[in-house]
């Protein structure tokens, strides 16, 4: 061998070594990312809702362990009809709303700067978001506001929609509008309003509900899906963002089965195009209807696909409890939404992925990528907050363990766990408000005719096959939710 | 293709695992960058969430991947 030649080999060995040896530390240096249970409490926003979430809830039932609340710090706008009263309850209460703002600035400011956002940006963001919901929140108190239907989902959503695609949302304000860190903040609060008597009740009911309507609708949209001739990995991401949890679903089941660049926007157009949709049809043609509040929350729950939508649109039905014959309790439409929708269909994500991964690795022509499946997929994709709202749950109802109904209604409910809602409703109002501001129609992926045919298919045997369920075979069932449990 | 990915990784003498996308140049998993990415991911969906997972874009692929999927073009992010 030539001694050039012999350098040239040596240094080729060296460059193989040193590749190697970057290549196992920056290996190492993944896989301990990966597996850092630190980084993922960190990182992900599920993680950051629930210590918000239950960190408000914890501090609630402290005060309320040492007979003081959250109340004086979790104030709404109260009941008006004059402008002046309004002006008048803002004016009284400044001090509060200022208190709530820094107390919000506060824990998402964190939250955010710990995912890599610019807190410089975030403040003002943050400041108009609040200042907007506040109006919103204060719009809705109006007594005339049912008569206008200006519910303050509906009226939050539909602002946010009109400046974002007939004006302009300043660069600036984007990172104040977190529509999910928002909304499971706020699920993670709801958990304090609903006893865990009542999820280990109808728990398995809405898991069974879910379980029926997940499994046809993807059904239909993946096999219409193939019949038209889309690529199965295509026809699956369809499928879950119909079936299970809209955006999250298709994005999760996109990367377990190695889909295609464009078809995640693709399924995400569609779920947004119907979700919006569903905001408006649901709850007025359950209000047309006439169906109790738990009932229109657990058609809304198997037949809304984000959980930001169906939370507007349960919201949104909760304000029409009482008038026109609806009854039910408001909170019933938003309890049997969440236990529809994130009990019964969110938290199968992980398996979801899972399975359509093995089947996409097993089944499916090669994508030239070689896919790995493993059941650690489950927990990696489970959505986190869900466990909030069990914990949430189960401390309140700890709080509540040995009181009687009459002091559950007089002490607990006023002190502890209505202060929780009225944050809670802070959050979701945040939320809605940032759907709005963040879904620029023209923006979105272009679908195309045969990906709206078999999504749009899949939408109308889930909506027919959610009433059914909801208003005829499980009607006993749904019509109990909000009342006292035996 | 699995057979050809596996003779690739004998031969460099790297387990499958320290070759998969979270290591390579061509891809991309920063939330940010997804958001950016992907239309529509912030309006009903969130980089930053769990569902996530570390999946990324690949732009050799042109497709949206696990992070422990792997490919015989890997190339070394430095």
């Amino acid at each position: 061998m030539a001694p050039h030649a012999d350098l040239r080999e040596h240094a080729h060995f060296d460059s193989i070594e040193g590749e190697e040896h970057m290549a196992n530390q920056t290996a190492r240096a993944a896989a301990q990312e990966r597996q850092s249970p630190w980084r993922e409490l960190l990182a992900k926003e599920d993680w950051w809702a629930v210590w918000i979430g239950l960190g408000l809830v914890i501090v609630a039932a402290i005060l309320f362990g040492s007979g003081a609340s959250l109340k004086w710090i979790a104030v709404t706008p109260q009941k008006w009809s004059t402008l002046d009263q309004i002006a008048g309850q803002f004016g009284a209460n400044a001090t509060r709303y200022l208190a709530l703002f820094a107390l919000w600035l506060a824990l998402f400011g964190i939250a955010v700067r710990a995912l890599g956002f610019r807190l410089g940006e975030f403040v003002p963001a943050f400041a108009v978001l609040f200042v907007v919901s506040a109006l919103i929140f204060a719009l809705g108190a109006w007594d005339q506001a049912s008569r206008y239907n200006l519910e303050p989902p509906l009226v939050a959503l539909a602002l946010g929609l009109f400046v974002s695609n007939l004006l302009r949302v300043p660069a600036w304000l984007q990172s104040g509008l977190r529509v999910e860190f928002y909304v499971k903040t706020g699920i993670v609060l709801l958990g304090a309003g609903v006893p865990f008597v009542l999820i280990l009740w109808a728990g398995p009911v809405a898991m069974g509900q879910a379980a029926i309507v997940s499994l046809v609708t993807f059904g239909v949209i993946y096999f219409t899906a193939v019949r038209l001739g889309l690529d199965r990995r295509f026809a699956s991401v369809l499928g879950t963002g119909g079936a299970v949890c809209g955006v999250s679903g298709s994005i999760a089941v996109a990367g377990a089965v190695g889909a295609k660049k464009e078809d995640a926007p693709i399924a995400i157009t569609l779920v947004i195009f119907w979700a919006i949709v569903m905001i408006f049809l649901l709850p007025f043609v359950s209000k047309s209807l006439g169906l109790p509040t738990g009932v229109a929350g657990a058609w809304i729950g198997t037949s809304e696909f984000a959980d930001a939508a169906g939370l507007a649109a349960a919201q949104t039905y909760s304000g029409f409890a009482g008038q026109g014959g609806i009854t039910g309790s408001p909170d019933a439409s938003v309890q049997a939404f969440t236990l529809m929708k994130v009990i019964g269909r969110d938290v199968w994500i992980g398996v979801w992925a899972l399975v359509l991964s093995i089947i996409a690795t097993t089944r499916w022509e090669s994508n030239g990528v070689t896919q790995r499946a493993d059941a650690g997929e489950i927990w990696r994709r489970f959505p986190k907050f869900v466990l909030g709202f069990l914990i949430a749950s189960v401390l309140v109802s700890l709080a509540a363990k040995g009181l009687s109904y009459d002091a559950y209604k007089k002490t607990l409910t006023p002190e502890l766990v209505a202060p929780l809602q009225g944050l809670r409703n802070w959050a979701f109002t945040f939320c809605f408000l940032s759907i709005g501001l963040t879904t620029r129609l023209r923006d979105l992926a272009r679908a195309g005719a045969r990906p709206f045919y078999a999504f749009t298919a899949g939408v109308v045997v889930n909506v027919i096959l959610g009433y059914i369920l909801s208003t005829v075979v499980f009607v006993d069932f749904w019509q109990k939710l909000g009342q006292p449990v035996p | 293709m699995s057979t050809i990915v596996s003779s690739q990784l004998r031969r460099d003498g790297l387990p499958s695992r320290r070759r998969s996308c979270a290591t390579c140049v061509s891809f991309r998993s920063d939330p940010f960058e997804l958001e950016s990415a992907i239309a529509g991911l912030r309006s009903f969906g969130s980089g930053f969430a769990a569902v996530r997972s570390d999946d990324g874009l690949c732009a050799r692929h042109d497709r949206y991947l696990s992070a422990s999927a792997c490919c015989a073009q890997h190339e070394l992010r430095r």
